[in-house]
């Protein structure tokens, strides 16, 4: 009964990861209102997501912080592969296929714009919305491990640019996407704490900052 | 303790060789970017068609190396507008920025395949034109292209229309304006209007619910 509680929570909180940005403008919208109304809108709904998983959230930043430095270590590491894994895939995506993705342009755009609005939509509410709804949600529901990491990261590329996907080329660009996925899974389902994807991802996105400054 | 340690050192060291690779190949781009500037435009030839519906210059820049045409609806509106906004023969050179980099528009889109394309009148034409222009050395025949529009003022990229097929080395779209376009054979992902896949969502997204509930009852079945 435990699990079907958590199941029916998980699929309310993807659909609602789903639907509302589907209701909303663009993030790379010119319209500063816009962009505004987004952010806040995203901002509430992780805001809600908390709320629902609270009780594991602090569970598991209480666990984190126990073994803080040896945490930190891994997630370094974890993001260290994902840096490094990302650039030989897109250097093959470029090489071999001719296809380029461009993972910093979100960065890039905000960073022209407002620096503001890039570290609370980049790192904080893109950031940990995703780890929640990927990470969180589908590991609660999916209890075979090869199943999440695989499944999860599939979905978590296609959410990333399944609005964009208009022929077979751009498929290719769900690779990178979809390897960082799995690397993001790898470091939940190996810590079993949420706050171990986040930091990767965390050290990843002001890895991609700096290099656009 | 050593051992987090070492982890922490390589990842580091991980991280810094992969930010210097990011570099040179940036580095690679710009350099490219400072020899073609040098570069400046001498022969053009223009010859003009006029028949009942359109009228049509056809550009020969041999400096360049490129040809391509502008064809504006023979109407008199086109005619009096002409004559207050622009000086047809000088400005309806453009150029094809196919090797040089355009550091604003890199930013923006990494796409390799990409091909700007720089007007020299810049704002809005008298009318919508139809701009015919040779991409063969870029494109193969067939290939669907999408085309974008370089917002300056807003430092973005803006989605015009998608499946402009290369015929005879050849492609043609219409524009209302002349600033910095763009071409690629596949999406810019985060320009601005992009055209919405939302049928390819809907079925993603339902066999995602349908493959969460059905773990979710076989699960609590076992």
């Amino acid at each position: 009964m435990k699990n079907l509680n958590k199941s029916i929570k998980g699929i309310g909180v993807f659909l609602l990861y789903i639907l509302v940005p589907m209701l909303l403008p663009s993030i790379t919208s010119s319209n500063t209102k816009d962009l505004y109304i987004n952010i806040g809108i995203m901002f509430l709904l992780l805001l809600l997501f908390i709320f629902v998983y609270k009780e594991d959230i602090i569970k598991d930043i209480k666990a984190f912080n126990a073994r803080f430095f040896k945490n930190i270590c891994k997630s370094l590491a974890y993001s260290a592969i994902l840096i490094v894994g990302l650039l030989i895939v897109s250097i093959i995506l470029v090489e071999v296929f001719h296809v380029t993705y461009n993972n910093s342009s979100l960065i890039d755009s905000l960073l022209h714009k407002n620096i503001f609005l890039l570290i609370i939509y980049v790192f904080i509410i893109s950031l940990f919305t995703e780890q929640i709804v990927f990470r969180k949600v589908f590991k609660d529901i999916l209890q075979n491990k090869y199943f999440f990491i695989i499944f999860s990261s599939l979905v978590y590329a296609f959410c990333q640019i399944g609005y964009n996907i208009s022929s077979t080329n751009d498929l290719f660009t769900l690779i990178p996407f979809a390897f960082a996925g799995i690397i993001l899974s790898v470091s939940y389902e190996k810590s079993n704490n949420l706050i171990t994807p986040c930091v990767v991802y965390l050290f990843y996105d002001l890895f991609i900052l700096l290099n656009s400054i | 303790m050593k051992k987090e340690f070492s982890i922490t050192l390589i990842s580091l060291l991980l991280i810094v060789i992969a930010g210097l690779v990011n570099h040179i190949i940036d580095a690679k781009d710009i350099k490219i970017q400072n020899k073609d500037l040098l570069s400046s435009d001498t022969l053009i030839h223009i010859s003009k068609t006029r028949t009942k519906d359109e009228i049509t210059y056809e550009v020969v820049d041999k400096s360049k190396n490129l040809t391509y045409s502008w064809t504006f609806p023979n109407d008199e509106a086109f005619a009096s507008s002409l004559k207050d906004n622009m000086e047809i023969d000088l400005d309806l050179r453009l150029q094809l920025l196919t090797d040089i980099k355009n550091k604003d528009i890199d930013n923006l889109v990494s796409n390799e395949d990409k091909l700007i394309i720089a007007f020299n009148h810049h704002g809005e034409l008298p009318t919508k034109a139809k701009i015919k222009l040779d991409v063969s050395s870029k494109y193969n025949d067939g290939e669907k292209l999408y085309l974008y529009y370089y917002n300056e003022e807003e430092e973005q990229i803006e989605y015009i229309e998608n499946g402009i097929i290369v015929k005879n080395g050849t492609i043609e779209f219409e524009i209302t304006h002349c600033s910095k376009y763009l071409l690629t054979a596949s999406i810019v992902q985060d320009a601005v209007n992009n055209p919405k896949n939302i049928n390819i969502i809907i079925i993603v997204m339902v066999v995602v619910i349908i493959v969460l509930i059905g773990a979710t009852l076989f699960q609590n079945k076992k």
